[in-house]
C-alpha cells in the first residue's frame, strides 16, 4: 500500500517536474510536422541528427563520434578555461579591493563601464593583439567572465560583517589568511551567484570566439552549417550549446549547494 | 582542574594587567570627543565592571583598549608594555554572537578558530577545543553549526573560542545584551566559573547595573557625551556569589543602588559639567 | 549591501569616478606605449578622445545608436511585458512555478548568439533579427525576478487583507502585486545592460551593416585607423554606464525602501 503511495507520489514530482517539458516538446513537434518549413525541422529531426553527429560512437570512445571529440570537446574547454580564469582574476581583485571601502569610489565606476563595454568589439582586438589561437579564445572568455564576478566580489567583500574581521584582527589572523578564513567565505554565496552568471556569459564569448579562423569547436560547426545552408545542422548545434549551458549550469548548481549549504541554514533565505 | 599561575615576567615594575591612561578619542579631525581622558587599570586577576549609560562610548572605549582601534590620544598598556593592534595575551567576546561567529563553521571550527595563527600541532589544538567546550558546558556539541543552536549556546561557543586562545585578558564587550533572563543569569555563573577556573583578567563592558555589581571586584560608572569615569567604587560583596542569596544580600542591595544613583548622576551632570564644549 | 552615504557631495563622487576611469586610461596608455602591440592597432589615448568627441556628433554615428537603441526599447518593452505578466501569473501559483522550472532553465542556458544564424535565416538582419535576441536574453531576469516577488509576498499583509473582507482579486491586485514592483525593477535593472550589450553583439556576430556594432565592424574594416574604432566601444560602454545609472536612480526613486543589488 505505502509503496504504491510511494510510487504514485514520486511520479506526481516527475510529472510536475518534466511534465511541461514532455508537452512543449510534443507541441513543437506537431506544429513543425503540420507546418513543413524548411527553416523548422521537426524536434525528432534535430536528435537524431544529434545523434549523428555526436552520440553515435561505438562503445569503447563512450558512444561518442569524431565529431564529439572536434565539436564539442575544444569548445567546453575553452569556455570552462576561460570561466576559470576570469573567475579566478575577479575574485581576488575583488576580495583585494573590496577590503578597503575607501576604494570603492574609485573602483565602482571603471568596473562599471568596462563591464559595459560590448565583448565582441573587443573580438578584433583581442584577435590582433594574440592573434587567432586559443590562447586568444581564452582569454577573450576570461576577459568577459572577469567583470560579474569581479562585481560581486567587491559588493560581498565590502558587506562581510565587521565583527567578523574584527574577530579575525582580534586572534591575531594575518591580512592574507582574513582573506581566506573571513572575507572568501562570507562572501562565497554572492560570488557564486557572480560565477554562475558568468558561466552563461563564457558560452556566450566561446560561441562567438569560435565564429572566425578556427576549424574546432562550436561556434564553427553553427556558422558552417549557416554558410552551407544546413538547417538542421544548426537546430543540432543550437540543442546542443543549449544542453551544455542546461548542464553546465546544473553541475554548478549542485556544487554550490553542497559548499554553500551553511548559507540557506544560516540565513534561512536560499541562496542570491 | 587546577587554577592556572601565570608567571609574570618584570612583576616588580609593573602590577597592573591592564592600565588605560587618559584615553581621548574623536572622529574624525576637530570633531567632538566621543571618550575623553579615560584612565583606569585593572589588577591581575581582577573582574572589572565598566558601566554607563548608552551612548557614553562604551564600544568606543572598548575597540581602543582591544587594539581594534587607535585611540587620538593616550596609551594602554598591557602588562607594562604599550599595545599597538590587539596584544596576543587579550581575547574579546563580542557583543552579538550571531555577528561575531563564522556561520560557515561548525562550532568545533569556530573555537579552534583563533589557535590557526599559534601555530599549534594538532593534538594541542584539540585539547584545547575539548577543554573550552567542557568548561562552557557545549560537550557534545562540536559538529553543529553556531545558526543551530541557541542564542545562549552561541555565546558559549563565544566564550569558548575565546577561552580556547588562553588570554591572561579577556574583554567581554556587554555579551549577555542579547539573550534572554533566565539565559543571562546561567552565563554570568559562567563567566564567575570561567575566572575562577582559568584565572585571567576580565575586563566586562555592560549597562546592566546588577550585572555589574554582582559579577565584579570592581565596578567602573562612565559618563556620557563624552564618554569620561564618572566613579570607581570597590565592590564589598564575598569572593564567592549566588544569584539568589547574592541579590538578597543587603550589601548588594546597597551597592546596586548606589551604582544606580552614581549612573543617573553620570546622566544628569553630562549636561551640567560639560568642560569641554565643543571647538 | 553597499552602504552610501547620502550626505556625500556629487562633485566628490564624480571626481572620485574620474579619478578611477583616469587611472584605468592612464594604464592603457602604458601599454599602448611600451610598443608590445603595434602603435596603429593600440591608439594612444588622446587620439580616442578625439575620436568620441567628433563620433559623440557625427550623424552617421548617431544614426546607428539610434539603430540599435529601437532594438534594445522593443525588446525591453516586450521583455518587461512578457515576464512581468508571466511572473504575475506563475507566481500565482506554486505548482505552476515547480512545473515551468525545468523548461524555463533549459531555455534560459541557451547562449543566445547560437540563435543568430537561425533568425538570420528567418528574419534577415535588422531591427526584428536583433530585437528576438534581446528578448531571448532579457525575458528572463524580469520573468524569474517577478515570479519571486510575487512567491514572496508577506503572508501576514496577504491575511490581514482578507481578514478585512477583499475578495481574492482585490488582494491581488492591491497587495501581491505592488509588493512585488521591486522584484520586478530588479530584474529590469538586471535585464537593461545585458540588452545592449546583446544588441550590439548580434549585429557584430551577423556581420550587419546597421546599428553600434555594425558601425564597429565598418570602421574596422575600412582602414587601419583603430582609434574611431576603440571610441565607438567607449561610447557603446558609457552608453551602457548611463543606461545602468538611470535605471539604478529609477529603481532608487521608486522603491527607495529596496536594498541595492
Amino acid at each position: 500500500m505505502s509503496l504504491l503511495r510511494l510510487t504514485g507520489r514520486a511520479a506526481r514530482a516527475l510529472v510536475v517536474k518534466l511534465g511541461l517539458v514532455v508537452a512543449l516538446l510534443a507541441l513543437w513537434q506537431v506544429l513543425t510536422v503540420e507546418a513543413q518549413n524548411i527553416f523548422f525541422p521537426t524536434p525528432a529531426d534535430i536528435a537524431v541528427r544529434m545523434r549523428e553527429l555526436w552520440f553515435s560512437g561505438p562503445a569503447a570512445h563512450l558512444f561518442v563520434t569524431g565529431g564529439f571529440t572536434t565539436d564539442v570537446v575544444p569548445s567546453v574547454a575553452r569556455a570552462l578555461a576561460g570561466w576559470a580564469l576570469g573567475g579566478l582574476v575577479g575574485i581576488a581583485v575583488g576580495l583585494v579591493a573590496g577590503r578597503w571601502a575607501r576604494a570603492q569610489g574609485y573602483v565602482d565606476p571603471p568596473v562599471n563601464f568596462i563591464r559595459s563595454l560590448p565583448k565582441p568589439a573587443i573580438v578584433p582586438l583581442f584577435l590582433i593583439v594574440l592573434g587567432a589561437n586559443d590562447r586568444m579564445r581564452i582569454a577573450l572568455i576570461a576577459f568577459g567572465c572577469i567583470w560579474p564576478v569581479l562585481l560581486n566580489t567587491l559588493q560581498a567583500t565590502r558587506a562581510v560583517e565587521p565583527t567578523l574581521r574584527d574577530t579575525g584582527t582580534a586572534f591575531g589572523i594575518s591580512l592574507p589568511r582574513q582573506f581566506a578564513m573571513i572575507s572568501l567565505p562570507a562572501a562565497a554565496p554572492r560570488i557564486a551567484a557572480g560565477l554562475r552568471v558568468s558561466l552563461g556569459l563564457a558560452l556566450i564569448l566561446m560561441v562567438l570566439s569560435e565564429w572566425s579562423l578556427t576549424q574546432h569547436g562550436l561556434g564553427n560547426f553553427l556558422l558552417t552549417s549557416q554558410r552551407s545552408y544546413q538547417v538542421l545542422d544548426m537546430w543540432a548545434a543550437v540543442a546542443m550549446l543549449g544542453l551544455l549551458g542546461y548542464l553546465l549550469n546544473l553541475a554548478f548548481l549542485a556544487l554550490e549547494k553542497r559548499l554553500l549549504a551553511w548559507h540557506v541554514g544560516f540565513t534561512g533565505t536560499p541562496l542570491p | 582542574m587546577t587554577a592556572r599561575l601565570h608567571l609574570d615576567e618584570g612583576t616588580t615594575s609593573v602590577s597592573a594587567a591592564l592600565a588605560v591612561h587618559n584615553i581621548t578619542h574623536r572622529y574624525g579631525p576637530g570633531g567632538p570627543a566621543v571618550v575623553n581622558g579615560v584612565t583606569f587599570e585593572v589588577a591581575r586577576g581582577e573582574l572589572v565592571s565598566l558601566v554607563g549609560p548608552s551612548g557614553c562610548g562604551k564600544t568606543t572605549l572598548m575597540k581602543t583598549i582591544s587594539g581594534l582601534m587607535q585611540p587620538t590620544s593616550g596609551t594602554v598598556t598591557a602588562f607594562g608594555r604599550p599595545i599597538s593592534g590587539v596584544p596576543r595575551e587579550l581575547a574579546i567576546v563580542f557583543q552579538d554572537y550571531s555577528r561575531s561567529l563564522f556561520p560557515w563553521l561548525r562550532v568545533r571550527a569556530n573555537v579552534s578558530f583563533g589557535l590557526s595563527g599559534l601555530g599549534l600541532e594538532r593534538s594541542e589544538r584539540r585539547t584545547r577545543v575539548a577543554e573550552s567546550l567542557a568548561a562552557v558546558g557545549l560537550t557534545g556539541h562540536e559538529h553543529k553549526y553556531p545558526w543551530e543552536l541557541s542564542g545562549g549556546m552561541q555565546q558559549r561557543v563565544a566564550i569558548a573560542r575565546a577561552l580556547a586562545y588562553r588570554p591572561r585578558i579577556l574583554l567581554m564587550d556587554e555579551p549577555f545584551a542579547s539573550v534572554d533572563a533566565q539565559t543571562r543569569a546561567e552565563l554570568e555563573d559562567l563567566t564567575l566559573a570561567v575566572h575562577r577556573e582559568f584565572g585571567m583578567t576580565i575586563l566586562f563592558v555592560t549597562h546592566d547595573i546588577d550585572e555589574s555589581v554582582y559579577l565584579s571586584h570592581r565596578v567602573v560608572v562612565l559618563k556620557r557625551s563624552p564618554g569620561e569615569v564618572h566613579a570607581e567604587r570597590v565592590v564589598d560583596l564575598p569572593e564567592t556569589r549566588d544569584q539568589i542569596t547574592t541579590k538578597a544580600d543587603p550589601r548588594f542591595v546597597a551597592q546596586r543602588a548606589e551604582v544606580a544613583g552614581l549612573i543617573r548622576d553620570a546622566a544628569l551632570g553630562s549636561t551640567r559639567f560639560s568642560l569641554h564644549p565643543t571647538e | 549591501m553597499t552602504v552610501r552615504h547620502r550626505s556625500e557631495p556629487r562633485a566628490l563622487v564624480l571626481w572620485r569616478g574620474l579619478v578611477g576611469a583616469a587611472a584605468v586610461a592612464a594604464l592603457y596608455q602604458v601599454v599602448a606605449l611600451a610598443g608590445i602591440v603595434d602603435r596603429r592597432l593600440l591608439p594612444a589615448v588622446p587620439a580616442i578622445g578625439r575620436e568620441v568627441a567628433r563620433l559623440a556628433v557625427d550623424p552617421d554615428f548617431l544614426g546607428a545608436v539610434g539603430n540599435t537603441m529601437t532594438a534594445v526599447a522593443l525588446g525591453l518593452l516586450i521583455s518587461c511585458v512578457a515576464g512581468i505578466g508571466g511572473g504575475l501569473g506563475l507566481g500565482a501559483s506554486s505548482l505552476a512555478t515547480r512545473m515551468t522550472r525545468a523548461p524555463i532553465d533549459v531555455l534560459r542556458s541557451l547562449p543566445s548568439v547560437a540563435l543568430i544564424p537561425l533568425l538570420l535565416m528567418t528574419l534577415g538582419d535588422g531591427v526584428r533579427m536583433k530585437t528576438v535576441v534581446v528578448v531571448v536574453v532579457a525575458v528572463w531576469p524580469v520573468l524569474l525576478n517577478t515570479t519571486y516577488g510575487v512567491r514572496s509576498v508577506d503572508g501576514v499583509a496577504v491575511d490581514a487583507a482578507r481578514s478585512f473582507g477583499l475578495s481574492r482579486l482585490r488582494v491581488w491586485a492591491g497587495v501581491v502585486v505592488p509588493s512585488a514592483v521591486p522584484a520586478a525593477l530588479t530584474g529590469f535593472r538586471i535585464a537593461l545592460p545585458m540588452a545592449l550589450t546583446v544588441a550590439i553583439s548580434s549585429e557584430m556576430a551577423a556581420g550587419t551593416p546597421s546599428g553600434i556594432g555594425g558601425f564597429i565592424l565598418r570602421t574596422s574594416y575600412r582602414d587601419f585607423d583603430a582609434a574611431p574604432v576603440f571610441a565607438a566601444v567607449v561610447l557603446a560602454g558609457l552608453i551602457g554606464w548611463a543606461l545602468n545609472a538611470a535605471a539604478a536612480g529609477l529603481g532608487n526613486r521608486l522603491v527607495p525602501w529596496e536594498g541595492r543589488r
